[in-house]
């Protein structure tokens, strides 16, 4: 494979960076909403049933 | 004069040790044992790919080649991603997801910290095709079956650089312990390495632990479909895990299956090191871009810890260096940030904290993993 310098594609690479950063931030985000949920529905059940 | 035709052959291969690149190999191959053993770096991974280094790397071998024996199990392992995601069964059952779901804030770590995949992406895209450029940067997820799924999807388990990329990946996850400590304390002051982090655990609920893995797997397979497998088989072993009724595949999942699987998986690697292919100056890029990954990693995580104690009361800040752990590297990530804190101050325990944003790291990497193939179309 030949290695060469090149620019060309630097724009697009930055757009990635920049959509990909955004995505993983938003997915995570929603993955803790979900827990934050989970920990408060299923933990107040949990109790009810130890008692 | 038959007796010397039959005995040509020896000559023959004999006479192939004239290649240079073939020595060099050796000592790569002797360079990754010694490590594994001497200094106990992922020697279940890196002592199989230094012993197969130097199997591929005899002339003439019988273990490559159409009929090989390593062909054969790469063809049946690698090429078709059976064998990393098997892994993940085993990596998943291994999890425990109980320090992140007491505090899931931690999981923002994890996506900061997959910075350095993007950010060596748009480094490697000035000297490699942008699809190139993308499977170099997934190094930088710190998660050996990952890289090989995504290099595999973007190049084609022929490509020159998929090897390259594959030894990079599993290589840097041993080297860990030495890459992040010198990052970390270059973007910290000691007073932040001070800063000490209650831990007051939540109570978690077993349903909650039942049903994270499975809302996981939903949510990454919406988003990014192409990371369902990742996320499914990872997410898989953990159910595996955490249902209680499972124990004995559990512990299957965690020794007999992930070992085995390990044994394959590195011999079977070093198939993409034969010489020709691995000597040249792309695969020395390559590893240098590789380390460049895990150093924007743990940067990035360090630094945006560090931003978000400019908004948190005092007394409630976090201790800047479980940033690093969002590197996917598990469990060897979390470790080092543990002992990092227990040298600055012997009473500051951050294990429970690292690990927490070293599972997220695990997490958010195969998410990065999917959206990388979610951006670039496959071969």
């Amino acid at each position: 494979m030949n290695i060469t310098f090149r620019l060309d594609q630097l724009s697009e690479a930055l757009t990635v960076l920049t959509a990909g950063m955004i995505s993983i931030f938003l997915v995570i985000g929603v993955i803790i909403v979900a827990t934050v949920v989970l920990n408060k529905v299923f933990s107040g059940k949990e109790e009810k049933k130890d008692n | 004069m038959e007796i010397i035709e039959r005995l040509g052959f020896l000559v023959q291969n004999v006479g192939a040790l004239a290649d240079w690149r073939y020595a060099v190999m050796w000592v790569i191959g002797g360079v990754l044992i010694y490590l594994a053993i001497r200094h106990d770096m992922e020697p279940t991974l890196l002592l199989p790919l230094g012993f197969g280094t130097i199997l591929v790397n005899l002339p003439f071998s019988g273990a490559i080649g159409p009929e090989g024996a390593l062909t054969t199990l790469f063809n049946a392992g690698i090429a078709n991603e059976l064998f990393p995601l098997i892994l993940f069964i085993g990596i998943g059952a291994m999890i425990d997801f109980g320090p992140l779901l007491s505090n899931p804030k931690l999981m923002i770590f994890g996506a900061a910290a997959q910075f350095g995949i993007f950010a060596t992406l748009v480094i490697a895209s000035m000297f490699f095709d942008i699809s190139a450029a993308a499977s170099i940067g997934i190094i930088g997820a710190a998660d050996g079956p990952t890289a090989i799924v995504v290099a595999n999807k973007l190049l084609g388990p022929t490509s020159s650089i998929t090897g390259a990329i594959m030894v990079a990946a599993y290589s840097y996850m041993a080297l860990v312990p030495i890459i992040q400590p010198p990052v970390i304390k270059l973007l910290t002051t000691k007073k932040e390495r001070l800063i000490r982090m209650p831990y007051a655990p939540q109570k978690v609920s077993k349903l909650t632990r039942i049903l994270f893995p499975i809302i996981i797997t939903m949510i990454a397979g919406i988003v990014a479909p192409e990371s369902v497998s990742l996320v499914g088989f990872l997410m898989f072993g953990n159910l595996i895990r955490e249902c209680g009724v499972l124990n004995s595949l559990s512990e299957t999942a965690q020794n007999v299956l992930a070992n085995l699987i390990t044994i394959f998986l590195g011999i079977t690697i070093a198939c993409r090191m034969q010489a020709e292919e691995f000597l040249n100056p792309a695969t020395l890029l390559i590893l240098g871009l590789g380390l460049v990954a895990f150093i924007f990693d743990t940067a990035f995580g360090v630094v945006f810890a560090k931003f978000l104690n400019i908004f948190l009361p005092e007394g409630k800040k976090i201790n800047p260096m479980i940033g690093a752990a969002g590197i996917s590297a598990f469990p060897m990530s979390g470790r080092v940030v543990h002992k990092m804190g227990l040298k600055e101050d012997p009473q500051n325990f951050l294990l429970m904290h690292s690990i927490g944003v070293n599972v997220s790291g695990q997490i958010a990497s195969v998410i990065a993993g999917g959206l990388i193939l979610a951006f670039f179309p496959h071969v």
